[in-house]
């Protein structure tokens, strides 16, 4: 795509209008500088994920890497508060950049039914979906048994003013994934099973390439995985999100190149 | 014939439902019981930050182990230490920073309102985007918004809450806030006809805007107008004014970082030289406290080893006051960059150094810190047992080092081969109420059960009362009562497991003092490891009470006691544990099987994993998985035999242990026993229900994946000779 864009004569007006087309057709970015939605299936299949740390990602390939980053950790305690990413990112601009939404909850289940809450954190969370390079929003939520019914509410709410053609993601917990269905039907474009730290949820095996029973089916397009630990078998399509504990270091990404080598 | 992959299998089995073990996780989560605190000090954490530090382990986060330095040093915190200590964290070391800011915006919000002009639309914000689009600059910090509420109160007191005086104010205000999250609103100065204090009020906003607005020509504009504020005497904000030339500096050096940094260095030096000279300037003390912390933070990004340095002894020395937990958290985060470079007191100490170091440390400082390290360490071999031992032996209850101490000698005094004065040190431990905590107490009953010179003392320090259950944060959730039960701890469950003979473990299961939820597991669990061990005569003995917990074991108990050859008591103890996935030779620690002993495991906790003598206390799903990813089987039991075994017993333990752990996986050994005897004993009547019993143990058990085959061959065998038998109708299928 990009050798083609190279040959284009933009002087042309026919040029132009294939340029227009391709910029727009890729996502990379329109007239007014923001990202165009784009379908889930046209993101790289290599996700860098960026946590709270200073991060330079500069130098992957925006060709065969996107980057998720934290954006913003709403609380819901007694009260809702969001508190922004402070740590520094820089990204080549042409990388798709997925928004991520951490949500902690440290009220009840019960407290999390109250009327208008769902509608308030979707409010947070859509600034980050708002934001000119998001091109896809994930939201990062623990949901506990207790806290499920307000996690459906709020994926409806941001599911429903969620820019047009933005694509909705999800981490899962391993477990949610293999055993009860309870994510089955959620509005969202995919569940990506955190397959890293995943404590005594399940033993990690001291061996790459472990497999996990998988169920759901919103699971099976994506895998979480993290460069600490062993990587379970991947399938060839499978979009993979990679998370790196502290800052993706020049050495760290070095790594990472080494890993994904196809 | 159909054949099921063995991952489309599992997601099947997964897909059954999930009973909690806790009622608030989401499943899976196991939630072991946790019987001594791995990572900190028990609760309250008050009673820890005044000085009752139990028994100081070397797997605590660095910030308890700091704390405990202290104890052990006989440096007590201070009071303010100690509030500043709880202020941050708690036993799972969650730092939570008191975190005015959103309160106080709020607050001034409420103030605000109260005074016309009416409020802009928006509030302010405390963060203001980056240029990047992606991160943001906490700007306005609640202490700002404290000062302004407090000065608009006294503003209005003096000029009136309608004047026109006290509204420009405002206008200013406002305009300095809208600065928060971007743009560069600057407020105008006042006409010099103006009232003076209000005139001082508008430079110090003039020069808060700059500040906020954040370009690198704002910072050099409200460095000029913080430096004329500090120079004139007259105006209130004077004092306050050459602490903001510092913040400013700070401020440029993180905007003039290159990408490289987080600060530009040459900002931070000029910071550094003006917060010394606030520091030294007497007439400035009011803002000594604040200068100081921030100079800590200069430091900890300019000179970062020296200011770990710096903090390792101010940590050790004290007299931090209300800056302990700050210095704390920046000394932990420090140190984490490279724990093994620093090489002072405390540095050294976390690390554990050298045995000859330990004790040339406590030597010279006679510091009981330095004995627990040297205690950690020595053997009876080594040249300085005996100096060490003899110091730990002075070591007086009174000291906050004493538990500690204790933890450490008792295992070198059995190794010394001196039980008597191991349980001496135990007894006199457990003796120190006050000093002692929850889990000191857990640590201490382990010694105890492994050095009971008879049987009663031995089995009654078996289980314990779990001081919770493991959260999926890392936290724990308390263990309540009344439903919270006794359970084998993790010592406790390693040492039936491996180092009893069975007709100790049969002892313990029969007895009277043993709790009924661990007696209804154990009895069953006794009958089936005297049956796998072929000793007949003590499985007959184990049957009743077996029977009794469980009544369904009886008509295969009963046909175990009529076999006749050892082939057949092996076959028929099979069969019998064939048809009760709880049943197992061991018993359970920590995560004890929850589902009911006749149904499957939804996660595989079924029969048992690698081997039979359970050297895990993981549970069965943990297990499966672990284990079919070929993950090796654990080594020989490390635990030594209990001080009640004679060398007779614990020869028949090690070869006991060593023969139930030969039998492999649940999935390998009670199909392999059934296809044997099938083929041998085709008459047998018991045989094609056995058969599809064995396909079902491969199919739910937990294997290691090599097992798969024994299903097969089980299938083959139930539909070649057994074709028309229920059973056969009931086993369609095998699975790889």
């Amino acid at each position: 795509m990009l050798h083609a864009i190279a040959k284009l004569d933009p002087s042309s007006k026919i040029g132009l209008a294939i340029l227009a087309l391709l910029v727009a057709a890729t996502g990379m970015g329109g007239p007014d500088g923001r990202t165009r939605p784009v379908g889930i299936a046209e993101f790289p299949r290599l996700t860098v994920w960026a946590w709270e740390n200073p991060e330079d990602l500069r130098a992957l390939d925006p060709q065969r890497y996107a980057v998720a980053y934290l954006d913003q950790t709403i609380s819901i305690a007694r009260q809702v508060s969001s508190r922004p990413r402070l740590q520094r990112l820089l990204v080549s601009p042409r990388t798709r950049i997925i928004a991520v939404v951490r949500i902690e909850a440290t009220t009840s289940g019960a407290a999390l039914s109250a009327p208008g809450l769902p509608a308030q954190v979707a409010g947070l969370i859509l600034h980050s979906a708002q934001k000119p390079r998001t091109a896809m929003l994930q939201i990062d939520f623990d949901a506990t048994r207790s806290e499920r019914p307000f996690f459906i509410d709020l994926l409806r709410e941001v599911r429903s003013k969620l820019p047009a053609g933005m694509p909705l993601s999800i981490t899962a917990l391993a477990s949610w994934c293999a055993d009860d269905d309870w994510i089955s039907g959620l509005p969202v474009d995919e569940a990506v099973p955190m397959f890293f730290r995943m404590g005594i949820d399940r033993r990690p095996s001291d061996l790459p390439g472990w497999t996990y029973p998988l169920r759901e089916p919103l699971c099976e397009s994506s895998a979480g995985v993290s460069t600490d630990e062993p990587w379970l078998a991947l399938g060839a399509d499978e979009r993979v999100y990679i998370f790196h504990p502290g800052s993706w270091t020049p050495a760290a990404l070095a790594s990472l190149k080494a890993m994904v080598q196809p | 014939m159909r054949r099921f992959p063995k991952a489309l299998i599992l997601s099947v089995l997964a897909a059954l439902a999930f009973l909690p073990r806790l009622g608030e996780t989401c499943g899976p989560f196991f939630n072991p019981a946790v019987f001594v605190r791995p990572h900190g000090p028990d609760e309250p954490l008050s009673d820890f930050a005044r000085g009752k530090i139990g028994v100081v382990l070397p797997t605590w986060y660095t910030a308890f182990r700091v704390v405990a330095y202290r104890y052990l040093e006989s440096k007590p915190l201070s009071a303010a230490e100690q509030q500043s200590l709880l202020e941050y964290y708690d036993v799972d070391r969650r730092i939570e920073p008191p975190e005015p800011t959103k309160s106080t915006v709020k607050g001034w919000d409420i103030i605000r309102s109260q005074y016309s002009p009416p409020p802009p639309p928006d509030a302010p914000q405390e963060f203001k985007p980056a240029p990047n689009g992606f991160d943001n600059i906490p700007n306005c910090l609640g202490p700002s918004f404290i000062t302004a509420a407090e000065t608009l109160q006294d503003r209005a007191r003096r000029f009136g809450a309608t004047s026109p005086e006290l509204q420009e104010w405002i206008r200013g205000q406002d305009a300095v806030f809208s600065n928060c999250s971007g743009g560069a609103n600057i407020p105008p100065e006042l006409p010099a006809t103006a009232n003076p204090l209000l005139r001082a009020d508008r430079a110090y906003q003039i020069a808060a805007a700059h500040f906020y607005a954040g370009t690198t020509k704002d910072y050099e504009t409200a460095l000029q107008d913080f430096e004329a504020i500090a120079a004139d005497k007259s105006s209130p904000w004077h004092t306050l004014a050459p602490y903001l030339v510092a913040r400013t500096l700070i401020r440029e050096a993180s905007a003039t970082a290159a990408e490289d940094q987080t600060h530009n260095p040459v900002y931070l030096a000029k910071a550094d030289v003006q917060l010394e000279a606030i520091l030294k300037d007497p007439a400035q003390k009011s803002m000594h406290d604040a200068a100081e912390s921030l100079l800590g933070l200069v430091r900890y990004y300019l000179h970062p080893e020296q200011r770990e340095a710096e903090l390792g002894k101010a940590l050790v020395e004290g007299g931090t006051g209300a800056h302990f937990a700050q210095d704390l958290i920046d000394y932990t985060w420090l140190r984490d960059r490279s724990p093994d470079q620093t090489n002072d007191d405390l540095s050294l100490w976390l690390r554990g150094g050298t045995l000859d170091g330990a004790i040339e440390k406590w030597r010279t400082t006679g510091s009981p810190a330095w004995l627990v390290a040297a205690l950690r360490q020595v053997h009876p071999g080594d040249r300085t047992f005996r100096e060490v031992m003899d110091a730990a032996a002075r070591v007086p209850p009174t000291s906050e080092a004493y538990l500690t101490v204790a933890y450490y000698r008792v295992p070198l005094a059995r190794e010394l081969g001196n039980d008597q004065l191991a349980r001496q040190i135990l007894k006199a431990a457990m003796g120190q109420t006050k000093a002692l905590t929850p889990s000191a107490a857990h640590l201490f009953q382990d010694e105890q059960m492994k050095l009971a010179p008879e049987f009663e003392t031995f089995e009654s320090h078996l289980w314990q009362h779990p001081l919770g259950y493991e959260d999926v944060d890392g936290g724990m959730e308390p263990c309540e009562k009344p439903n919270c039960q006794p359970l084998f701890s993790p010592a406790a469950a390693t040492l039936i497991n491996t180092r009893i003979p069975v007709d100790v473990f049969a002892r313990i299961a029969l007895s009277s003092a043993l709790p009924a939820n661990l007696h209804n597991r154990m009895a069953p669990s006794a009958w089936a490891r005297a049956a796998l061990l072929d000793q007949s005569n003590l499985a007959g003995q184990l049957s009743e009470a077996a029977v009794k917990a469980a009544p369904a074991l009886q008509p295969y108990l009963q046909q175990y006691a009529m076999a006749q050859t050892p082939e057949e008591r092996r076959f028929a103890a099979a069969f019998a544990i064939l048809h009760f996935p709880g049943l197992r030779p061991f018993v359970d620690g920590p995560l004890p099987r929850t589902t009911a002993f006749q149904k499957i495991d939804n996660y595989r906790d079924n029969w048992w994993c690698q081997d039979g003598g359970s050297l895990d206390e993981e549970n069965g799903f943990s297990n499966a998985i672990y284990y079919s990813q070929g993950n090796p089987a654990p080594g020989a039991p490390a635990t030594p035999f209990p001080a009640l075994l004679d060398a007779g017993e614990r020869q028949r333990a090690t070869a006991e242990w060593k023969r139930l752990s030969s039998y492999g996986t649940a999935g390998r050994y009670l199909p392999g026993t059934v296809i044997a005897w099938a083929k041998k004993h085709p008459e047998d009547a018991r045989v094609p229900e056995a058969l599809h019993l064995a396909v079902r143990a491969v199919h739910y058990g937990c294997g290691d994946g090599k097992d798969n085959l024994l299903g097969g061959e089980a299938f083959k065998i139930l539909h070649k000779n057994y074709p028309k038998s229920e059973w056969a109708k009931q086993t369609p299928y095998w699975f790889k």
